[in-house]
């Protein structure tokens, strides 16, 4: 880069004073692009005096452009995906950039300029969840698309591929060898790595994830170590190279927890030292609201995962242990080999890439549930803490439970499928179903599917109910009958059967049909059975009278909810 | 260096003996242009030399790509 600088500055003195001006702007460091644009539009005949703004907000800097009295001839706007819409834009949020870029990248054309709009590349740090809706993989070929049609439409907008560089760089990812050889495209090392990405795709819907994730601090969190260098050595934060590293890392954690996955702290440290961290520090993205559980203290970290697994309710080998630490990942391996432990890279810029390359919790799309998964935990603690006070009695009428009804619809039948093939202990029948055997029994004649979703004064349970079923002769057939073990212990079966029966009265019906399958698990449903005095001890179907099904609990609020069907 | 009968064989899947210096596409059964290009690939990988399509092309026989091979790591010598 030195000798191109000092050609380029060479050969800029000799430019005459007639050499129009070409203007980078970009939302990162673009002078070192400076030389080397300036030398090749000069070796392709289009000399150019060429300047550069680094940091630009691209709107901004567009729009200060189109008002210039004496604008360049040329700008070349540079962005990438965060510089434009930040690390992880919401859909207003998203919107609202994409059409103030739009609209600077119309300004500055209006003016007698050439504006040329580099593509973007793509999100850093894309991971599976982003092919799913909402994740960022959309949002960047939808901008491109924008951008795209916004220089179809006037000539006084060109793009640049920035993307298709990238991919071709140093004939890296394409041998054209092998083209013209044998129509393959791609050069040997790039077929191995897209076959590891169409196989981690297609594993990620049958895959078992893990539900936690337990970190080491010094060294995963933050750069330095607390106890030595004190929280002043801490490093985390976009004010220093290393510190960028350790939120690019909290960042990827951060859309774990969106994800669904719960966090927990696994630190050999003094834990009010690392709370005045996690509560103060100002480089911190993750923050103690977004930590479901912490082992902080002196204790073997085995014990610290037990202990961790044991409050989340989960197993051991439900937990990732991400430590930097060889000798504690040892020790971790040794005596809870079922938990997944694993040694961090010790460079911290390797870190950021390296979680999301992990397949650990990859699943198919999140669900809303999913996703709120580590707030309710936080709700259940809260819940916890309550019920230690009151009688049972009292307990739930404390809750403050709120029930909302609705009918199987295309907001929530992906959670819907997901209940159905996940609901082990109370589900009566366990009757499983993809989407398209869900939506083949909701079309016959006179069937229908009910949800529950569950709220208290504590939070959200959200979807947690479900019945299918349908007439048969003069009784409802309950095909499908079932609770997720969130919500047990409330009473809800007792709304879900009412709201059931009631649609039987609707329909004609005299009696109601539950199929009752017998597995080792489904003892809650059982026992719900044997709790209202219908015997139901062995498998198939148990009819029962209407009279009898209904029971609204008086400590449950319910709401019905009209869809358009 | 790695040899190339043997990355050949491999490929193929038959026994080191079976190539000789005239064994070409037609005599060995699965020696199609599919296997070609994996051979190549290996070769390229494991000698580190790197072949232009149009030696590739001309490329018939085990003696050829034993040739084309020894000559490239020579001139890298």
């Amino acid at each position: 880069v030195a000798t191109l600088r000092h050609r380029w500055k060479t050969a800029e003195e000799q430019l005459g004073a007639d050499v129009p001006e070409l203007l980078l702007l970009a939302t990162h460091t673009v002078e070192p692009l400076v030389p080397a644009v300036g030398l090749a539009l000069i070796t392709r005949g289009a000399p150019r005096r060429v300047s550069a703004r680094s940091y630009v907000l691209a709107p901004q800097a567009l729009a200060e452009v189109a008002r210039s009295p004496a604008p360049p001839r040329d700008v070349v706007m540079l962005a990438d995906f965060e510089g434009v819409f930040g690390a992880d834009p919401g859909d207003e949020r998203f919107e609202r950039d994409l059409a103030q870029l739009i609209d600077g990248i119309r300004g500055v054309a209006g003016r007698e300029v050439q504006m040329w709009m580099c593509l973007l590349p793509p999100p850093r740090y894309l991971d599976a969840a982003d092919t799913f809706a909402g994740g960022r993989l959309a949002r960047w070929y939808h901008a491109n698309s924008e951008i795209l049609a916004v220089a179809a439409a006037s000539a006084r907008v060109g793009v640049v591929d920035l993307p298709a560089v990238l991919l071709d760089h140093d004939r890296g990812a394409f041998d054209d060898r092998l083209w013209f050889f044998a129509l393959q495209p791609y050069a040997p090392g790039v077929l191995e790595a897209l076959a590891e990405a169409i196989a981690r795709r297609v594993a990620a819907v049958t895959h078992v994830p893990y539900k936690a994730l337990a970190l080491d601090c010094d060294g995963v969190l933050w750069g330095g170590v607390l106890g030595e260098d004190g929280p002043e050595g801490i490093k985390v934060g976009d004010t220093d190279p290393v510190g960028r590293a350790f939120q690019a890392t909290q960042r990827a954690l951060l859309r774990l927890v969106r994800r669904g996955v719960l966090l927990a702290l696994c630190s050999k440290n003094d834990a009010a030292d690392v709370w005045a961290i996690i509560d103060g520090h100002s480089g911190m993205l993750l923050r103690r609201e977004h930590f479901s559980a912490a082992e902080i203290g002196w204790q073997p970290k085995s014990e610290s995962i037990s202990a961790i697994a044991q409050h989340l309710g989960i197993l051991p080998e439900a937990v990732v242990f991400l430590d930097d630490n060889p000798a504690e990942v040892a020790e971790v391996s040794a005596r809870l080999p079922e938990c997944c432990s694993v040694l961090a890279p010790q460079d911290p810029v390797t870190l950021a890439r390296f979680i999301v390359s992990q397949d650990w919790f990859d699943a198919g799309p999140a669900t809303r549930e999913d996703r709120r998964r580590t707030y309710m935990m936080l709700d259940e603690r809260a819940r916890r803490e309550r019920s230690a006070e009151l009688s049972p009695e009292d307990y739930l009428a404390d809750l403050g439970l709120h029930v909302e009804v609705a009918a199987v619809d295309e907001g929530n039948i992906g959670r819907v499928v997901q209940l159905l093939n996940k609901t082990n202990q109370f589900n009566l029948s366990v009757h499983r179903y993809d989407e398209a055997a869900l939506r083949d029994t909701l079309q016959r004649e006179g069937w229908f599917g009910v949800t529950l979703t569950v709220s208290d004064r504590f939070g959200d349970y959200g979807l947690t109910g479900l019945a299918i079923a349908g007439p048969e002769d003069r009784a409802l057939r309950v095909d499908s009958f079932l609770m997720s073990c969130r919500v047990l212990g409330r009473n809800i079966e007792d709304v879900l059967l009412s709201v059931v029966a009631e649609r039987a009265e609707e329909l004609g019906l005299e009696a109601i049909r539950l199929d009752v399958v017998v597995t080792d698990r489904n003892q809650p449903a059982h026992e719900f059975l044997a709790r209202r005095r219908w015997p139901a001890h062995e498998a198939g179907v148990h009819e029962i009278g209407l009279v009898g099904a209904v029971r609204w609990p008086r400590h449950v609020a319910v709401e019905r909810i009209e869809t358009a069907v | 260096m790695p040899d190339v009968r043997e990355i050949a064989a491999a490929v193929l899947g038959v026994p080191t003996s079976d190539l000789t210096e005239q064994s070409a596409p037609g005599d060995i059964s699965g020696w199609d242009s599919l296997a070609t290009l994996e051979i190549l690939t290996e070769i390229e990988e494991q000698t580190g030399v790197s072949l232009d399509l149009e030696e590739i092309v001309e490329l018939a026989t085990i003696g050829d790509w034993e040739r084309i091979v020894s000559q490239k790591l020579e001139v890298q010598r």
